[in-house]
């Protein structure tokens, strides 16, 4: 289980996401493959988030280490209106 | 990682070529005070460091072995080198090397011809490839100076690495799910905020939406503001508990001895005002009083009394003499008159004058015209006429003159005392008399004035012993400061001191306060503010957008709750893993149990000993403090094991300076039975002194450390016939036992 499958399943066993979003069973999305398969919109949303996101910073992250650069990765307001965007079209799918 | 091998060439007291060889397990460095045990680590630390990341530098001049310097002819150069055979994670051999060239100039003195920090890769062919340190560091993983950071100690105390306060981040840093969850909640934050404008931008556009919509929308702004105001106010004041907290931390053991010292501070002060004013009391111008005060007639009475007595009689015979004077007067007075009236009796029987005896005015006129009157001859001048003339007029005048003189003579007399000096004597003879009464007091207050400094005198002396004491005893209460601070500074502080507890203590309620009770109301009322927002937002658009609000603000929450059970998660492992470890460390003997917990109010860590009744066990031992401290450290290298697929060794310098002999065999016993990872010590353990007062090894005691697992031992110690006063002379020699 990677750290994003993690977090993954710690977001979507949160008790007020599941009462929101219909999840009566989060125990099963114990990874983020699980997740992006679903057919619970918000679900699938929340994996795409985290799958998104995490690919972007792990691709600065290491893009940094190549050139021995120090410091904080940052995600860029483009890189993340970019996310938000794909989210936002599931997220109007799902009503 | 594994150390395998380490070359320490020419590095200060290691003189010429030292080699060390390290396996997985314990590994030992016996050594007394000054043989080299801090070198050995400064060596290891010198060949890791990578000076630009860690911002600090060697200097490399105190790194050159004085001994190989002054062996040096001038112009001649010299090479420091500390070099360290390593296996990776993957159990590849690398090698890192730091070394220098120093010449020796004309004028004795030192230069750096060059250095070369760099890593190597073994080649098929026998040789090697070099490699940036910093690639074998980051890219390998090979002790990069945050691993490094919590790997490597000098000295007991430095184990406790929870007293640096960024050490919790570092380690969430390095080893949990924490700081991976950062880029999330940037993004679930970013797509409220972008959600959230877009919610706005449509209900402004939508003209159907109400008044009341548009009010919530303003009540929730307001109170978001508030929020993060509350918020921002939760930092600062973090921050201030955080910053009273350490300044507290730094001066906790003494402060006991610096409440006394300040009070004992307070008394000398209050003394030494009783002294001063004592001081001023004191009067002791007894030679000014002599004339202001007119001490000086101390004596006089007598002469005084004398005076009056004499003057006394003096007025009396004055006055027995005025007395005998106006009888004499009166009756002179009397005879003069009963002469007068005689004379006025016989005036008045005298008859005429005959014609022949003339009177002073005729014999005047009868000298004017030179003719007697009364025989009516000539009487020229020269004539023995005018001379029996003259003659009788001069007897006439006389007799006149001697009767006016007596007439004037009682005047005389009356006048000799119309000065009244011997009144005026008299008078200040009885006043200088009355004086000199008083005069007597004189004496008895000298006495008591003496008397009165003397008591002064007396109390200042004792005030000022027991100063003496009280200052004697405050030397002995500052000599034992716990902690190295100025106890006297800080007790002149103590106003200050007060000040750091109180201003801590307001934080604590007042974050107590917006954690508990003011943030969650203002979350619970931005809640309801959003539901009713909900209800009233009728645009369609609006709502779809809110709908997305909505979600990016849950993941936003349910993010932050993942992370504080990460965080629950990471401080339960790593409490999990240290116990086993302080169980380990701690045979047969009492431990508690370690208890890691966070402190909401400064994010720090607090890790402590408690019972089994849950309670904090005060004061622990200094030997179990270090167990427990080396167990988190254990822990960390564990978790680094289990997070980072890296092992490292752990160095550490004299650990174990404060257990006693058998506590500390016990403990290297255990080490070397259970531990399975690499641990270099450098320590004076298994070292006694013997008869002739030197420092010999403990060959029984590491016999039986042996028979459990033969590990390496080696001996460092200075080479005998050193001059004590010269450096250059000064060498350590490596001795591998066993």
């Amino acid at each position: 289980m990677s750290k994003t499958d993690n977090i993954f399943a710690k977001v979507i066993s949160n008790p007020a996401i599941c009462k929101e979003y219909g999840i009566t069973d989060p125990e099963r999305y114990d990874n983020i493959a699980l997740g992006l398969k679903s057919s619970n919109g918000y679900v699938q949303a929340i994996a795409q988030i985290l799958k998104e996101v995490s690919f972007t910073y792990e691709s600065k992250r290491q893009d940094m280490a190549i050139r021995h650069k120090e410091g904080t990765v940052v995600l860029e307001e483009n890189e993340m209106k970019s996310i938000y965007r794909k989210i936002v079209g599931i997220l109007e799918k799902t009503r | 990682m594994i150390i395998k091998k380490l070359i320490i060439k020419n590095f200060r007291s290691y003189y010429g070529e030292k080699v060390f060889e390290f396996q997985k397990g314990l590994n030992l460095i016996l050594g007394a005070n000054g043989d080299g045990k801090t070198t050995f680590f400064d060596a290891l630390d010198f060949v890791f460091s990578i000076d630009d990341v860690e911002r600090r530098s060697f200097s490399y001049s105190a790194c050159v072995s004085k001994k190989m310097f002054s062996e040096l002819a001038p112009g001649a150069t010299g090479k420091v080198m500390v070099s360290v055979d390593v296996l990776n994670s993957d159990n590849r051999p690398r090698t890192i090397e730091r070394e220098m060239e120093v010449r020796k100039k004309e004028d004795g003195t030192m230069s750096i011809v060059s250095s070369s920090h760099l890593g190597y890769l073994p080649l098929i062919n026998g040789g090697r490839k070099t490699v940036m340190v910093k690639d074998l560091l980051y890219g390998e993983g090979l002790f990069p100076p945050i691993i490094k950071k919590y790997s490597l100690f000098k000295g007991e105390k430095a184990l406790n690495i929870f007293e640096d306060k960024t050490t919790l981040k570092n380690l969430i840093n390095l080893f949990s799910d924490i700081k991976d969850l950062g880029p999330y909640k940037d993004f679930a934050k970013f797509g409220e905020d972008t959600s959230s404008r877009a919610v706005t931008n449509a209900q402004r556009k939508d003209k159907q939406a109400g008044e009341a919509a548009a009010q919530l929308l303003r009540e929730k702004e307001l109170l978001e503001s508030y929020l993060a105001q509350e918020n921002s106010r939760l930092a600062d004041l973090r921050t201030t508990y955080s910053d009273n907290q350490a300044r507290i931390d730094a001066i906790e053991a003494d402060l006991e001895t610096i409440e006394l010292v300040h009070g004992m501070q307070d008394a000398i002060k209050d003394l030494q005002d009783e002294v001063d004013i004592l001081r001023d009391k004191l009067d002791e111008n007894y030679s000014t009083n002599l004339l202001d005060r007119l001490w000086i007639l101390n004596g006089f009475q007598p002469v005084l009394e004398e005076f009056a007595e004499k003057m006394s009689d003096f007025s009396e015979k004055k006055q027995t003499l005025i007395n005998i004077e106006k009888e004499r007067a009166i009756r002179e007075k009397a005879e003069r008159e009963a002469e007068a009236k005689t004379i006025a009796e016989l005036k008045a029987k005298l008859t005429e004058l005959p014609w022949y005896i003339p009177d002073v005015k005729t014999m005047q006129s009868m000298l004017e015209k030179e003719r007697c009157l009364v025989c009516g001859t000539e009487a020229p001048k020269g004539s023995s006429a005018y001379a029996h003339i003259a003659k009788h007029l001069e007897e006439a005048l006389e007799h006149i003159n001697k009767t006016h003189k007596q007439e004037h003579k009682e005047e005389i007399v009356e006048e000799l005392f119309k000065l009244r000096n011997v009144e005026s004597l008299h008078q200040m003879s009885i006043q200088l008399y009355q004086y000199g009464i008083n005069l007597n007091d004189i004496s008895a207050e000298i006495e008591k004035e003496k008397s009165r400094n003397d008591g002064l005198h007396l109390e200042i002396q004792d005030k000022n012993q027991t100063i003496d004491e009280k200052q004697t005893e405050m030397a002995r209460v500052l000599s034992q400061s716990a902690s190295g601070h100025d106890i006297g500074e800080l007790a002149g502080s103590w106003l200050n001191i007060k000040h750091w507890y109180k201003t801590r203590e307001d934080a604590s309620i007042e974050i107590e306060r917006i954690t508990s009770k003011r943030i969650p109301e203002l979350k619970k009322k931005i809640a309801e503010n959003t539901e009713k927002y909900k209800k009233a937002v009728v645009d369609i658009t609006a709502k779809e957008f809110l709908k997305i609000n909505t979600f990016y603000k849950l993941l936003g929450d349910a993010l932050e709750r993942a992370e504080s059970r990460t965080l629950e998660e990471f401080m339960d492992k790593l409490a999990t893993t240290a116990n086993r470890f302080l169980e380990m460390l701690n045979i047969d003997d009492f431990t508690g149990e370690i208890d890691i917990s966070r402190d909401f109010r400064d994010n720090s860590i607090n890790v402590h000993l408690v019972g089994s009744d849950g309670k904090n066990i005060d004061n622990p031992n200094t030997s179990l403090f270090t167990t427990m401290h080396l167990s988190v450290l254990f822990a960390i290298s564990e978790l680094t094991k289990d997070n980072l697929n890296s092992e490292y060794p752990m160095i550490l310098d004299a650990p174990t300076s404060s257990f006693d002999e058998g506590k500390d065999k016990t403990f290297y016993q255990v080490m070397n039975e259970k531990l399975d990872k690499q641990c270099i010590i450098v320590t004076k353990s298994y070292l006694y002194k013997d008869e002739s007062d030197k420092f010999a090894v403990d060959e029984k005691g590491i016999q039986k450390l042996l028979s459990v697992k033969h590990i390496p031992v080696y001996r460092i110690q200075k080479r005998t016939g050193f001059d004590k006063k010269d450096q250059s002379t000064i060498e350590t020699i490596v001795t591998p036992l066993f």
